[in-house]
């Protein structure tokens, strides 16, 4: 059926054994859920039980490539993660850039197993279908960054995709990342994964061609996708994505001070100007991205001189404004310092301005912070606090947990945490765009403007919706959800994927020119399998309306000021969209997925 | 009878923001136009004046927050004193 793209095999490793295995991927399996995270999420359904803990040794890590990951088309360098999230505590998909993958299906594979745990900290080197294990006892404590130079040096000189854990992900803790090629496996915790499995690192190479089903008209479609990127992309090319910083402030939905408001003052010092005038180094690309959105920022002046990080519009909102910190110098700083000890930014900024509001209202003391004071807008206790979560210090060794746990053993804390299902906030606050509240309710891996689908352009640009309208969003929410499923299960950066023809109404010949089957009439219902499969997986793992809900501060308190002030999404109004969005998806009132719907899709 | 002054003019300000700076060289501007004027008119002037469009789909463009496109006059919304007009890239998710 397929002449192309795919390799067709899976690598399976394991670290108790320390054995590896080449396995035959189905063909119904691609056919049904194309790649990526559909492959991911199928092999998480059969293989990880639902009462699985995400330390225990039957927890397991499922990496697989899209049929179009490593292709000479532009940025085709995603692949996708499934394990058992030690942050939400639940299944977790995340999807990242880099060169691992292009270079794991150079190496004649679709997909990569991890599992069992090793005895000793372990590192894994791949060449082909070679697969080495070495004793990493030498590199505990190094940074991601470290780690990641050493794993370089044990490929000889050789070009590579490499995978690096820090310190944090050694001491489990549940809000670190997978560093890959500086790219990452942000959310979640999937690097705490890593560490309770002591594997400390993944080097892989290949040497395989990845065959095509047409390779002239692959080469056509991508002079064309390359030159339309050239205009359409510019503006990622020069800012990156910190050009949202100052649009989303003007919205009013800028999360501030931990979303006790949607509106920053002093953005001017933290927007994309700023930071292309003053600490812009040069741009990053991932794997034959003609785009090159990571912008290299280095700090050249003040305190923080000698900072080097890739800041994006996350990480800025998450670490700035949202912990009340308007000097871009430090924004720099923070995120390095995340960088290296292996923190997800987006939790952490969560993480730091959750402590700030508590210290300014009494409710923890100079005692829990380790003598720091933590207020909004104090740049030495932001870095600091990254210290403690990073150190399990203090206050740090509870946030170190995640929310998820700070809720529960804290829930007097509740007003002032925002999380959907254990996963904190991405950096754009609902009550300004209702849509984008059903995103975070309904994403199958918590509160995430990704996989919960990124409501916010439709909302002001297409003519249909209002964006504090309630009716439609159901509908307008699972389609964006089913369009980003299928181009994560591509292997294709979601930044591309205009030039391509992957919208929620798929053209083109791109699918067939590189599998010899035209997919495209198809993708948005392999998107809508794929999620359901996703909800398939939380129902079994207890997931219900009850878990789809928002946060007090979103439901019960109105913005205080700046552009959206008095707007509110109260459970009343929430309602209307969540029972909208499960009819449309068919599911029960209840949130769990009907068998008719099951048997629909197939 | 008391007559009530109403001014044949009124002031709307237009934001320039991210990338769309770039064109213009300022960040915002404060404009009189005729009573009656429509949002036609503030596409007219940026049109003129910065060679952007409203509705050119790659720009973006508000009236108060709210997407000109979801307005239920579009383009002929009508505009009242101290609206504020705000222009930016369509956006893409962060």
């Amino acid at each position: 059926m397929f002449n192309g793209a795919y390799r067709g095999r899976l690598l399976r490793i394991d670290l108790s054994s320390r054995r590896s295995t080449i396995e035959t991927i189905p063909e119904k399996y691609i056919k049904t859920l194309l790649g990526g995270r559909g492959l991911a999420a199928k092999y998480y359904y059969d293989e990880i039980q639902p009462d699985s803990e995400p330390f225990d040794n039957t927890n397991k890590l499922f990496f697989f490539t899209g049929p179009l990951t490593g292709l000479p088309l532009p940025s085709t360098t995603k692949f996708q993660l499934a394990t058992k999230s030690p942050e939400t505590r639940m299944y977790l998909c995340s999807n990242c850039g880099g060169d691992f993958g292009p270079q794991l299906k150079a190496a004649g594979f679709d997909g990569m197993i991890i599992e069992g745990q090793a005895k000793d900290w372990t590192y894994l080197l791949i060449q082909d279908d070679k697969v080495v294990f070495e004793n990493a006892s030498a590199w505990r404590g190094y940074s991601t960054e470290q780690t990641r130079q050493e794993l370089q040096n044990a490929l000889g000189g050789h070009r590579g995709g490499v995978l690096s854990i820090g310190p944090a992900a050694e001491k489990l803790v549940r809000i670190s990342y997978i560093n890959v090629d500086t790219r990452a496996f942000g959310r979640g915790g999937a690097g705490a994964v890593l560490g309770s499995k002591k594997l400390k690192g993944i080097a892989v190479r290949g040497t395989g061609e990845v065959p095509v089903a047409d390779q002239v008209k692959i080469n056509e479609i991508r002079r064309a996708a390359i030159q339309q990127l050239k205009t359409s992309r510019a503006n990622h090319t020069k800012y990156g994505t910190a050009q949202y910083i100052e649009v989303i402030n003007e919205l009013g939905c800028m999360p501030t001070r931990n979303f006790q408001t949607a509106f920053f003052e002093e953005t001017d010092k933290i927007d994309a100007h700023m930071m292309r005038s003053q600490y812009w180094e040069k741009n990053y690309a991932c794997y034959r991205c003609p785009v090159a959105c990571g912008k290299v920022c280095v700090v050249r002046n003040g305190p923080y001189k000698g900072a080097r990080a890739r800041t994006e519009f996350e990480t800025i909102g998450l670490l700035g404004p949202n912990c009340g910190i308007a000097d871009f110098g430090a924004i720099i700083k923070a995120n390095q310092l995340c960088d290296e000890i292996g923190l997800d930014t987006m939790s952490t900024g969560n993480a730091v301005a959750l402590t700030m509001e508590l210290f300014e209202r009494g409710l923890i003391s100079r005692a829990d912070t380790d003598g720091i004071d933590a207020r909004f807008g104090n740049a030495e206790a932001l870095l600091a606090i990254i210290e403690l979560i990073g150190n399990r210090k203090a206050i740090g060794d509870l946030l170190a947990e995640g929310m998820y746990q700070v809720r529960r053993q804290k829930p007097e804390w509740s007003p002032y945490i925002l999380e959907v299902k254990g996963m904190p906030f991405a950096a754009y606050d609902p009550r300004g765009f209702h849509g984008n509240g059903l995103t975070y309710g309904t994403s199958n891996r918590g509160a995430c403007h990704n996989v919960g689908g990124w409501t916010i352009r439709a909302e002001l640009q297409s003519g249909q919706y209002d964006r504090y309208a309630l009716e439609g969003k159901g509908e307008l929410v699972k389609t964006i959800q089913d369009n980003r499923a299928y181009v994560d299960s591509l292997g294709l950066c979601t930044v591309v994927r205009g030039s391509l023809g992957f919208s929620d109404n798929p053209k083109g010949g791109v699918m067939k020119a590189a599998t010899g089957y035209d997919f495209m009439p198809e993708l948005m219902d392999i998107g809508a399998r794929v999620y359901t499969l996703e909800r398939l997986i939380l129902n079994r793992e207890g997931i219900r309306r009850r878990d789809d809900l928002l946060p007090e501060r979103i439901t019960n308190e109105a913005i205080p000021s700046g552009p959206t002030k008095g707007r509110i999404l109260t459970q009343d109004m929430y309602s209307i969209m969540l029972d909208e969005y499960y009819q449309a998806r068919g599911w029960s009132q209840d949130g769990v997925v009907q068998d008719d719907t099951i048997e629909k899709l197939g | 009878m008391t007559t009530i002054d109403r001014p044949e003019i009124i002031n709307v300000r237009i934001k320039y923001l991210s990338a769309i700076r770039d064109k213009t060289n300022r960040r915002r501007e404060e404009v009189q136009l005729p009573r009656g004027a429509t949002l036609a008119d503030v596409d007219s002037w940026v049109r003129n004046r910065h060679s952007l469009s409203l509705r050119d789909r790659r720009i973006m463009a508000t009236l108060n927050g709210k997407g000109w496109m979801q307005l239920p006059e579009r383009i002929e919304t009508p505009l009242v004193d101290g609206d504020e007009i705000a222009l930016f890239p369509i956006l893409s998710g962060g």
